[in-house]
Protein backbone atom coordinates (compact mmCIF):
# COMPACT_ATOMS: atom_id res chain seq x y z
CA UNK A 1 0.00 0.00 0.00
CA UNK A 2 2.89 2.81 0.92
CA UNK A 3 4.19 1.81 -2.78
CA UNK A 4 0.93 2.73 -4.18
CA UNK A 5 0.70 5.59 -2.30
CA UNK A 6 4.68 6.92 -3.26
CA UNK A 7 4.10 5.93 -6.89
CA UNK A 8 0.59 7.79 -6.57
CA UNK A 9 2.32 10.91 -5.17
CA UNK A 10 5.09 10.78 -7.72
CA UNK A 11 2.34 10.65 -10.77
CA UNK A 12 0.97 13.84 -9.60
CA UNK A 13 4.19 15.49 -8.57
CA UNK A 14 4.60 14.88 -12.10
CA UNK A 15 1.30 16.47 -13.80
CA UNK A 16 1.70 19.12 -11.53
CA UNK A 17 5.12 20.17 -13.10
CA UNK A 18 3.94 19.48 -16.54
CA UNK A 19 1.01 21.71 -16.14
CA UNK A 20 2.98 24.23 -14.44
CA UNK A 21 5.34 24.51 -17.77
CA UNK A 22 2.74 24.42 -20.07
CA UNK A 23 0.58 27.44 -18.34
CA UNK A 24 3.87 29.06 -18.27
CA UNK A 25 4.64 28.83 -21.80
CA UNK A 26 0.36 29.44 -22.43
CA UNK A 27 0.60 32.90 -20.47
CA UNK A 28 0.73 35.90 -22.40
CA UNK A 29 3.43 38.02 -22.13
CA UNK A 30 3.25 40.07 -18.89
CA UNK A 31 4.99 43.00 -18.45
CA UNK A 32 1.83 45.81 -20.33
CA UNK A 33 3.52 47.77 -16.90
CA UNK A 34 7.20 47.96 -17.72
CA UNK A 35 6.55 47.95 -21.83
CA UNK A 36 4.09 51.07 -20.53
CA UNK A 37 7.05 52.60 -18.72
CA UNK A 38 9.07 51.78 -21.69
CA UNK A 39 6.71 54.07 -24.03
CA UNK A 40 7.09 57.11 -21.71
CA UNK A 41 11.33 57.01 -21.10
CA UNK A 42 10.79 57.08 -25.35
CA UNK A 43 8.50 59.95 -25.30
CA UNK A 44 10.64 62.06 -22.87
CA UNK A 45 13.60 61.29 -24.46
CA UNK A 46 11.56 62.93 -27.71
CA UNK A 47 10.31 65.62 -25.93
CA UNK A 48 13.91 66.56 -24.77
CA UNK A 49 15.37 66.27 -28.11
CA UNK A 50 12.76 68.66 -29.79
CA UNK A 51 13.04 71.06 -27.03
CA UNK A 52 16.62 70.90 -27.06
CA UNK A 53 17.05 71.41 -30.85
CA UNK A 54 14.71 74.31 -30.56
CA UNK A 55 16.84 75.89 -27.84
CA UNK A 56 19.96 75.32 -29.83
CA UNK A 57 18.06 77.61 -32.70
CA UNK A 58 16.98 80.08 -30.01
CA UNK A 59 20.23 80.71 -28.27
CA UNK A 60 22.27 82.01 -31.36
CA UNK A 61 23.66 84.91 -30.52
CA UNK A 62 22.66 88.02 -31.91
CA UNK A 63 24.21 89.96 -34.88
CA UNK A 64 24.27 93.61 -34.71
CA UNK A 65 26.15 96.09 -36.46
CA UNK A 66 28.09 98.25 -33.88
CA UNK A 67 30.22 100.88 -36.46
CA UNK A 68 29.90 104.81 -36.48
CA UNK A 69 30.24 105.64 -40.32
CA UNK B 1 -8.45 3.83 7.03
CA UNK B 2 -5.33 3.88 4.63
CA UNK B 3 -7.32 5.01 1.83
CA UNK B 4 -8.76 7.79 3.60
CA UNK B 5 -5.77 9.29 4.52
CA UNK B 6 -4.54 8.77 0.52
CA UNK B 7 -7.05 10.35 -0.62
CA UNK B 8 -6.86 13.37 1.88
CA UNK B 9 -3.18 13.89 0.75
CA UNK B 10 -4.34 13.31 -2.97
CA UNK B 11 -6.84 16.50 -2.66
CA UNK B 12 -3.93 18.41 -0.57
CA UNK B 13 -1.42 17.57 -3.30
CA UNK B 14 -3.26 18.74 -6.34
CA UNK B 15 -4.35 21.60 -4.51
CA UNK B 16 -0.67 22.33 -3.64
CA UNK B 17 0.54 21.84 -7.19
CA UNK B 18 -2.67 23.76 -8.65
CA UNK B 19 -1.48 27.19 -6.75
CA UNK B 20 2.13 26.66 -8.21
CA UNK B 21 1.54 28.27 -11.78
CA UNK B 22 -0.74 31.30 -10.34
CA UNK B 23 2.07 31.81 -8.03
CA UNK B 24 5.07 31.75 -10.41
CA UNK B 25 3.00 34.45 -12.76
CA UNK B 26 2.35 36.88 -9.62
CA UNK B 27 6.55 36.82 -9.00
CA UNK B 28 7.01 37.91 -12.76
CA UNK B 29 4.17 40.29 -11.90
CA UNK B 30 6.29 41.86 -9.11
CA UNK B 31 9.65 41.39 -11.15
CA UNK B 32 8.03 43.84 -13.36
CA UNK B 33 6.93 46.10 -11.08
CA UNK B 34 10.43 46.10 -8.95
CA UNK B 35 12.03 47.18 -12.32
CA UNK B 36 9.69 49.68 -12.70
CA UNK B 37 10.30 51.01 -9.53
CA UNK B 38 13.84 51.55 -9.92
CA UNK B 39 13.55 52.61 -13.27
CA UNK B 40 11.41 55.36 -12.95
CA UNK B 41 13.82 57.91 -11.70
CA UNK B 42 11.74 60.80 -11.40
CA UNK B 43 15.25 63.18 -10.82
CA UNK B 44 15.59 61.90 -14.22
CA UNK B 45 12.13 62.17 -16.17
CA UNK B 46 11.98 65.74 -14.62
CA UNK B 47 16.04 66.69 -14.96
CA UNK B 48 15.61 68.24 -18.08
CA UNK B 49 11.83 69.77 -18.42
CA UNK B 50 12.43 72.65 -16.03
CA UNK B 51 9.78 74.35 -13.49
CA UNK B 52 6.80 75.98 -14.42
CA UNK B 53 8.19 79.16 -12.97
CA UNK B 54 11.58 78.95 -15.39
CA UNK B 55 10.11 77.79 -17.98
CA UNK B 56 7.35 81.16 -17.74
CA UNK B 57 10.51 83.20 -16.97
CA UNK B 58 12.33 82.19 -20.22
CA UNK B 59 9.29 82.59 -22.66
CA UNK B 60 9.04 86.48 -21.49
CA UNK B 61 12.88 86.89 -21.33
CA UNK B 62 12.74 85.90 -24.74
CA UNK B 63 9.85 88.08 -26.21
CA UNK B 64 12.06 90.21 -24.98
CA UNK B 65 14.97 89.88 -26.50
CA UNK B 66 12.46 89.64 -30.08
CA UNK B 67 11.39 93.31 -29.78
CA UNK B 68 14.88 94.32 -28.61
CA UNK B 69 15.70 92.55 -31.86
CA UNK B 70 12.67 94.54 -33.95
CA UNK B 71 13.39 97.39 -32.21
CA UNK B 72 17.09 97.49 -33.11
CA UNK B 73 16.40 96.55 -36.87
CA UNK B 74 13.19 99.68 -37.28
CA UNK B 75 16.42 101.66 -35.86
CA UNK B 76 18.49 100.56 -38.15
CA UNK B 77 15.70 101.27 -40.33
CA UNK B 78 15.61 104.65 -39.61
CA UNK B 79 19.29 105.72 -39.58
CA UNK B 80 19.81 104.32 -42.83
CA UNK B 81 18.16 106.91 -44.23
CA UNK B 82 20.62 109.82 -42.30
CA UNK B 83 23.81 108.30 -43.27
CA UNK B 84 24.53 111.12 -45.17
CA UNK B 85 23.67 113.76 -43.11
CA UNK B 86 25.40 111.93 -39.70
CA UNK B 87 28.72 111.81 -41.82
CA UNK B 88 27.87 115.76 -41.92
CA UNK B 89 27.34 116.29 -38.19
CA UNK B 90 23.63 116.95 -38.86
CA UNK B 91 22.22 116.42 -35.49
CA UNK B 92 18.96 115.27 -36.51
CA UNK B 93 20.99 112.36 -37.56
CA UNK B 94 23.17 112.08 -34.94
CA UNK B 95 20.06 111.15 -32.77
CA UNK B 96 19.16 108.63 -34.79
CA UNK B 97 22.95 107.05 -35.09
CA UNK B 98 22.98 107.22 -31.35
CA UNK B 99 19.31 105.29 -30.93
CA UNK B 100 20.42 102.52 -33.40
CA UNK B 101 23.65 102.03 -31.56
CA UNK B 102 22.02 102.08 -28.10
CA UNK B 103 19.30 99.60 -29.55
CA UNK B 104 21.98 97.49 -31.01
CA UNK B 105 23.71 97.02 -27.08
CA UNK B 106 20.13 96.88 -26.07
CA UNK B 107 19.46 93.87 -28.14
CA UNK B 108 22.41 92.12 -26.82
CA UNK B 109 21.52 92.98 -22.81
CA UNK B 110 17.78 91.28 -23.73
CA UNK B 111 19.88 88.50 -25.19
CA UNK B 112 21.75 88.19 -22.49
CA UNK B 113 18.74 87.91 -20.02
CA UNK B 114 16.80 85.17 -22.33
CA UNK B 115 20.05 83.03 -21.56
CA UNK B 116 20.03 83.96 -18.03
CA UNK B 117 16.59 82.46 -17.97
CA UNK B 118 17.56 79.43 -20.07
CA UNK B 119 20.40 78.64 -17.75
CA UNK B 120 18.06 79.05 -14.48
CA UNK B 121 15.32 76.54 -16.11
CA UNK B 122 17.66 73.82 -17.12
CA UNK B 123 17.53 71.31 -14.80
CA UNK B 124 20.27 69.27 -15.93
CA UNK B 125 22.49 72.07 -14.41
CA UNK B 126 23.95 71.69 -10.59
CA UNK B 127 22.53 74.91 -8.63
CA UNK B 128 26.93 75.44 -8.45
CA UNK B 129 27.00 75.60 -11.98
CA UNK B 130 23.74 77.82 -12.32
CA UNK B 131 25.27 79.86 -10.07
CA UNK B 132 28.54 80.32 -11.75
CA UNK B 133 26.87 80.58 -14.99
CA UNK B 134 24.82 83.64 -13.42
CA UNK B 135 27.77 85.08 -11.99
CA UNK B 136 29.69 85.41 -14.99
CA UNK B 137 26.38 86.44 -17.48
CA UNK B 138 25.61 89.68 -14.47
CA UNK B 139 29.51 90.34 -15.54
CA UNK B 140 28.80 90.72 -18.96
CA UNK B 141 25.74 92.58 -18.44
CA UNK B 142 27.58 94.83 -16.57
CA UNK B 143 30.49 95.60 -18.95
CA UNK B 144 27.36 96.10 -21.68
CA UNK B 145 25.05 98.28 -19.59
CA UNK B 146 28.19 100.31 -19.03
CA UNK B 147 29.15 100.78 -22.51
CA UNK B 148 25.11 101.56 -23.70
CA UNK B 149 25.54 104.62 -20.56
CA UNK B 150 28.82 105.88 -22.22
CA UNK B 151 26.88 105.90 -25.71
CA UNK B 152 24.00 107.19 -24.19
CA UNK B 153 26.41 109.86 -22.48
CA UNK B 154 27.54 110.84 -26.01
CA UNK B 155 26.90 114.31 -27.03
CA UNK B 156 29.37 114.61 -30.08
CA UNK B 157 29.69 111.60 -33.38
CA UNK B 158 33.60 111.30 -31.76
CA UNK B 159 32.56 110.33 -28.52
CA UNK B 160 30.02 108.09 -30.18
CA UNK B 161 32.57 106.90 -32.09
CA UNK B 162 34.56 106.22 -28.59
CA UNK B 163 31.86 104.17 -26.77
CA UNK B 164 30.60 102.29 -29.78
CA UNK B 165 34.62 101.10 -30.90
CA UNK B 166 34.63 100.14 -26.83
CA UNK B 167 31.49 98.54 -26.88
CA UNK B 168 32.28 96.20 -30.23
CA UNK B 169 35.45 95.25 -28.48
CA UNK B 170 34.02 94.27 -25.61
CA UNK B 171 31.35 92.03 -27.87
CA UNK B 172 34.15 90.52 -29.48
CA UNK B 173 35.27 89.08 -26.33
CA UNK B 174 32.15 88.42 -24.67
CA UNK B 175 30.49 86.83 -27.33
CA UNK B 176 32.36 83.69 -27.98
CA UNK B 177 31.85 82.81 -23.92
CA UNK B 178 27.93 83.35 -24.54
CA UNK B 179 28.79 81.18 -27.73
CA UNK B 180 30.19 78.76 -24.96
CA UNK B 181 27.59 79.44 -22.45
CA UNK B 182 24.68 78.47 -24.79
CA UNK B 183 26.71 75.18 -25.63
CA UNK B 184 27.14 74.06 -22.14
CA UNK B 185 23.29 74.39 -21.80
CA UNK B 186 22.56 72.25 -24.77
CA UNK B 187 25.45 69.61 -23.77
CA UNK B 188 23.75 69.55 -20.19
CA UNK B 189 20.32 68.75 -21.66
CA UNK B 190 22.17 66.23 -23.94
CA UNK B 191 23.80 64.47 -20.98
CA UNK B 192 20.36 64.13 -19.24
CA UNK B 193 18.83 62.88 -22.67
CA UNK B 194 21.44 60.12 -22.50
CA UNK B 195 20.74 59.50 -18.98
CA UNK B 196 16.91 58.93 -20.10
CA UNK B 197 18.20 56.51 -22.65
CA UNK B 198 20.54 54.37 -20.31
CA UNK B 199 17.34 54.29 -18.33
CA UNK B 200 14.99 53.55 -21.24
CA UNK B 201 17.95 50.32 -22.22
CA UNK B 202 18.10 49.00 -19.05
CA UNK B 203 13.90 48.68 -19.16
CA UNK B 204 14.62 47.48 -22.65
CA UNK B 205 16.74 44.60 -20.91
CA UNK B 206 14.39 43.31 -18.52
CA UNK B 207 11.43 43.32 -21.16
CA UNK B 208 13.56 41.23 -23.30
CA UNK B 209 13.98 38.67 -20.31
CA UNK B 210 10.38 38.54 -19.69
CA UNK B 211 9.78 38.17 -23.19
CA UNK B 212 12.05 35.70 -23.58
CA UNK B 213 10.96 33.51 -20.72
CA UNK B 214 7.99 33.81 -22.33
CA UNK B 215 9.02 31.45 -24.59
CA UNK B 216 8.72 34.83 -27.27
CA UNK B 217 11.20 34.97 -30.27
CA UNK B 218 13.86 38.36 -29.37
CA UNK B 219 16.26 37.97 -31.53
CA UNK B 220 15.34 41.16 -33.22
CA UNK B 221 15.01 43.05 -29.95
CA UNK B 222 18.03 41.98 -28.59
CA UNK B 223 20.18 43.29 -31.82
CA UNK B 224 17.81 46.77 -31.71
CA UNK B 225 19.23 46.63 -27.75
CA UNK B 226 22.96 46.29 -28.66
CA UNK B 227 22.48 48.96 -31.27
CA UNK B 228 20.69 51.31 -28.88
CA UNK B 229 23.96 50.56 -26.46
CA UNK B 230 26.13 51.43 -29.32
CA UNK B 231 24.27 54.95 -29.73
CA UNK B 232 24.71 55.69 -26.56
CA UNK B 233 28.25 55.12 -26.11
CA UNK B 234 28.61 57.49 -29.21
CA UNK B 235 26.86 60.26 -28.24
CA UNK B 236 29.01 59.82 -24.79
CA UNK B 237 32.37 60.14 -26.51
CA UNK B 238 30.79 63.21 -28.53
CA UNK B 239 29.54 65.03 -25.64
CA UNK B 240 32.21 64.69 -23.62
CA UNK B 241 34.41 65.91 -26.84
CA UNK B 242 32.63 68.97 -27.08
CA UNK B 243 32.42 69.87 -23.39
CA UNK B 244 36.45 69.57 -23.52
CA UNK B 245 36.30 72.10 -26.36
CA UNK B 246 34.17 74.54 -24.75
CA UNK B 247 36.21 74.19 -21.43
CA UNK B 248 39.16 75.58 -24.00
CA UNK B 249 37.36 78.39 -24.79
CA UNK B 250 36.38 79.28 -21.05
CA UNK B 251 40.12 79.20 -20.39
CA UNK B 252 40.92 81.41 -23.14
CA UNK B 253 42.03 79.59 -25.99
CA UNK B 254 41.39 80.00 -30.01
CA UNK B 255 37.70 80.62 -29.64
CA UNK B 256 36.82 80.59 -32.65
CA UNK B 257 38.07 77.32 -34.01
CA UNK B 258 37.29 75.37 -30.35
CA UNK B 259 33.63 76.89 -31.14
CA UNK B 260 33.66 75.19 -35.05
CA UNK B 261 35.30 71.96 -33.29
CA UNK B 262 32.50 71.88 -30.75
CA UNK B 263 29.64 72.60 -32.80
CA UNK B 264 30.81 69.59 -35.23
CA UNK B 265 30.98 67.38 -32.26
CA UNK B 266 27.10 68.48 -30.74
CA UNK B 267 25.89 68.06 -34.41
CA UNK B 268 27.27 64.24 -34.24
CA UNK B 269 25.92 63.84 -30.84
CA UNK B 270 22.39 65.21 -31.92
CA UNK B 271 22.94 62.44 -34.99
CA UNK B 272 23.72 59.07 -32.77
CA UNK B 273 20.71 60.53 -30.43
CA UNK B 274 18.41 60.46 -33.18
CA UNK B 275 19.46 57.72 -34.29
CA UNK B 276 18.90 56.25 -30.51
CA UNK B 277 15.61 57.24 -30.23
CA UNK B 278 14.25 56.02 -33.73
CA UNK B 279 15.97 52.52 -32.29
CA UNK B 280 14.17 52.48 -29.19
CA UNK B 281 10.97 53.64 -31.05
CA UNK B 282 11.22 50.36 -32.90
CA UNK B 283 11.88 48.46 -30.02
CA UNK B 284 8.45 49.33 -28.56
CA UNK B 285 6.95 48.96 -31.60
CA UNK B 286 8.69 45.49 -31.63
CA UNK B 287 7.54 44.44 -27.95
CA UNK B 288 3.89 45.36 -28.62
CA UNK B 289 4.16 43.41 -31.99
CA UNK B 290 5.21 40.41 -30.02
CA UNK B 291 2.50 41.00 -27.36
CA UNK B 292 -0.63 41.85 -29.77
CA UNK B 293 0.54 40.25 -32.79
CA UNK B 294 -0.25 43.33 -34.39
CA UNK B 295 1.87 45.65 -36.24
CA UNK B 296 1.68 49.01 -34.47
CA UNK B 297 2.27 52.41 -36.28
CA UNK B 298 5.45 53.87 -36.61
CA UNK B 299 6.83 56.22 -33.74
CA UNK B 300 7.19 59.80 -33.96
CA UNK B 301 10.82 60.97 -34.93
CA UNK B 302 12.34 63.67 -32.86
CA UNK B 303 13.08 66.93 -35.18
CA UNK B 304 16.65 67.40 -36.49
CA UNK B 305 19.09 69.61 -35.10
CA UNK B 306 19.51 72.89 -37.45
CA UNK B 307 21.86 75.83 -36.50
CA UNK B 308 24.36 74.94 -32.64
CA UNK B 309 24.84 78.79 -30.99
CA UNK B 310 28.39 77.76 -31.31
CA UNK B 311 27.88 77.53 -35.00
CA UNK B 312 30.33 80.50 -36.52
CA UNK B 313 27.85 83.75 -37.57
CA UNK B 314 30.69 85.50 -39.91
CA UNK B 315 31.87 88.86 -39.22
CA UNK B 316 31.56 89.43 -35.66
CA UNK B 317 30.11 92.92 -35.56
CA UNK B 318 27.78 92.81 -38.90
CA UNK B 319 24.73 91.68 -39.28
CA UNK B 320 23.11 89.28 -41.33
Amino acid sequence: MKILIAVLMLVILVAGCVGQTQGAQGQPPTGGASTSALDSSLQGITNDLNDMNTDSSDLSTPSVDLTVP
Amino acid sequence: MISKNLLVLTVLAVFLLSTIPAMAVVGGNASALSVKNITTNKNLTKANTGTAAGIHAYTDAKAGYLQAKQNYLDAKTNFIAYRLQFAERDRTAFLKGQTFMVAGVDQLLKYIDSLSSKVNETRAFSDSEKNDLMIELVGYAGTLEADKNSMQAASTIDELRTATNKTRDDWNTIKPQLKRIAGEIILAKAGAVVAKAETASTKLDARITELNAAGKDTTKLEKISAQVKTKIANTKEKVAQAKAKLAEVKSGGNAQGLLTAADQFVKQANRWMLEMQYLLGQAVREIKHLETGQEGPEPNNATVMGKTPMEDDGNETEDD
